[in-house]
């Protein structure tokens, strides 16, 4: 991990335990009358995130923004959901400038006027015409975020881990498609809170033990099984010496595989009505 | 944040204006300890905060040192955004201008270490200050330096990414952004830094260029005129002119009579910051370990360096 993130506000600021997550999202509960809790505790949290993901990766797409840039605006809603709760404000809105914050942040600045015709063109019903939208919402998100806006991805501690690896053992050098896949999980673990919860090259070492680990039997099928079990054996070793924390590298294993299993129930047309319900 | 943040500060009266800011003196109710308010202009905010603010938040949120300004909280109030900052009264500009304050070497070596030192540590946090001058390094009650102003600032990049060249006010621009490079290092605040050690020394800016053009001459004027075979990749440079004047780089005599007070170490270290091949220019880490800064005379002590107010 670079010598920048041991002191960054990511580490001193915007790291949580499980606890104190678990206890800041109870206590946003209170601002809410009865009725309306209930039907935001109807929502699958887990859908409520890919959904979310899926806007904000819309948006980008369209405006052809780099997926770095996305990770920054994904971490941006994340933190801020902390402190507001999902169904207070219009999420369309925190997305839109999510991404035009993290833009500015990441110095790929996209004028305001063009975030905030984008979005309209894809969420008319959600999105006025009014760039001052966006604008007063950037001061409630940067406020929120605490002024807080750097942030450290794992996708550089990804191919310096797999350059490490290649180094102690040719038998566990990661092919290229495996970097591939390991990098797309890394896209995909910004649904969780995985970047509350941990130091960026945790999640880099958790999405490689899944490409590694408990994918290889299916990427590398045309390999006999012996070798298989060899070569995972040979990467549990580099692992043990690696000084990466085994626990809480699992935990996020599994944190992926949640987000996963619930992916597959995931049906996004009937997420948008239900978070219509939500938010009018 | 906010209405509890805003009433831990007093915001006295205005001392001064940028070009997106506002400033103002005030206190920490608590402590009594004076303090800036870098309020940002409001009119700004109809095309949202202004990229210079993004960036002086965003960086000094993550450093902490004691030769970078501080900043102590952030707020906003009605649709403003506004920073708490140590309050520093003067800038080394204002010093070098102040005819009736006599600089002694030590002095000079204090604030170019102090400098130095501020500097090293951002760029080990991989941040490039992009606008170090004079007007820049501001100056506590207790005499220490700070630099200021990350409103140019930017994180290292990808080798691969680009970036924009018109970076740092003119007189302080190294030479491969004169020349228009996209991709450049560390160096360029180094070479600022080396226009600052000569100012100090001169008391008069070393390179002060009426435009771009000029400024290159200017430049070459001071420091020789670089061939290809010093600096491979030069004449390729997006901006290098069709034309330049050749001048000779500067003899070791030559460069005592123009800095007649400085001494051989003391030269050394500003040759090595003023190296016009960015690849042969020294690095801050390498800057602190000059001897310059361990001969005699020593760095004058705090307590006894012009332009402290307490
Ligand atoms: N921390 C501080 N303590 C005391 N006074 C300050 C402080 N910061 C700024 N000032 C005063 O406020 C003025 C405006 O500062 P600001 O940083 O907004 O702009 P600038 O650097 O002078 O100009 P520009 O915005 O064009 O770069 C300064 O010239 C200085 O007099």
């Amino acid at each position: 991990m670079s010598a920048n993130y041991w002191t960054s506000s990511q580490r001193l600021h915007w790291l949580l335990t499980k606890e104190t997550l678990a206890e800041r999202r109870k206590g946003l509960e209170d601002i809410f009358d009865p009725g309306k809790l209930q039907t935001i505790k109807a929502l699958n949290p887990w859908h409520v995130r890919v959904y979310l993901h899926t806007l904000i990766h819309l948006l980008g797409q369209n405006l052809s923004i780099r997926q770095r840039i996305l990770a920054t605006a994904e971490v941006y809603l994340t933190r801020f959901h902390t402190k507001v709760p999902f169904g207070e404000i219009n999420p369309y809105l925190v997305v839109a400038t999510a991404v035009y914050v993290a833009c500015k942040v990441e110095e790929h600045p996209q004028h305001i006027r063009t975030i905030t015709s984008e979005a309209r063109s894809l969420w008319p019903d959600y999105i006025s015409h009014d760039p001052t939208k966006i604008a007063e919402c950037e001061f409630y998100l940067i406020e929120e975020l605490g002024t807080y806006l750097v942030i450290f991805h794992p996708y550089k501690s990804l191919m310096q881990i797999s350059d490490a690896m290649a180094r102690s053992n040719a038998q566990i050098t990661m092919a290229p498609e495996e970097i591939q896949v390991t990098w797309s999980m890394i896209n995909d673990s910004y649904i969780t809170d995985l970047h509350l919860l941990n130091p960026p090259h945790i999640v880099a070492m958790a999405c490689i033990y899944m490409t590694v680990v408990l994918r290889s039997h299916i990427m590398r099928m045309t390999m006999p099984s012996e070798a298989v079990k060899s070569r995972i054996e040979a990467f549990m070793t580099f692992f043990g010496e690696s000084n990466v924390d085994l626990e809480q590298t699992i935990d996020c294993v599994q944190e992926m595989i949640s987000l996963y299993v619930n992916w597959d129930t995931y049906s996004e047309k009937q997420c948008r009505v239900e978070i219509a319900k939500v938010i009018t | 944040m906010n209405d509890a943040v805003m009433a831990k500060y007093t915001k006295d009266k205005k001392v001064g204006e940028g070009t997106f800011a506002v400033v103002y003196v005030g206190k920490q109710v608590k402590t009594d300890r004076k303090i800036a308010i870098k309020q940002i202009k409001e009119g700004e905010f109809k095309d949202g905060v202004d990229m210079s603010a993004i960036r002086e938040i965003k960086f000094l949120q993550e450093i902490r040192h004691a030769n970078v300004i501080e900043l102590i909280d952030v707020f906003t109030a009605g649709p403003r955004l506004s920073m708490v900052l140590e309050f520093l009264p003067t800038d080394l500009e204002g010093l070098i201008k102040d005819t009736k304050i006599l600089f002694r070497l030590g002095d000079v070596k204090a604030w170019m270490l102090m400098a130095t030192r501020g500097l090293h540590h951002c760029h080990r946090l991989q941040i490039l200050h992009r606008d170090l001058k004079p007007n820049n390094l501001l100056i506590s009650p207790t005499g220490e330096l700070k630099i200021a102003d990350f409103g140019l600032a930017r994180q290292m990049p990808n080798p691969k990414d680009k970036m924009t060249p018109t970076v740092v006010t003119r007189w302080y621009r190294a030479p491969e952004l004169l020349f228009g490079a996209r991709y450049y290092t560390p160096a360029v605040d180094v070479w600022s830094l080396g226009l600052i050690f000569a100012e100090l020394m001169l008391r008069l800016p070393y390179c002060p260029g009426e435009d771009d053009i000029d400024q290159i001459d200017k430049t070459f004027r001071a420091f020789g005129t670089p061939t290809e075979e010093e600096w491979p990749g030069l004449t390729s440079l997006p901006a290098y002119p069709k034309t330049v004047n050749k001048y000779p780089h500067p003899s070791v005599q030559e460069l005592k009579m123009r800095f007649s007070a400085a001494t051989e170490n003391g030269l050394e270290l500003f040759q090595a910051m003023t190296e016009l091949n960015p690849a042969d220019r020294v690095s801050c880490e390498e800057a602190l370990t000059a001897d310059y800064f361990t001969e005699f005379p020593r760095p004058t002590k705090l307590a006894e360096l012009p332009g402290r107010t307490e």
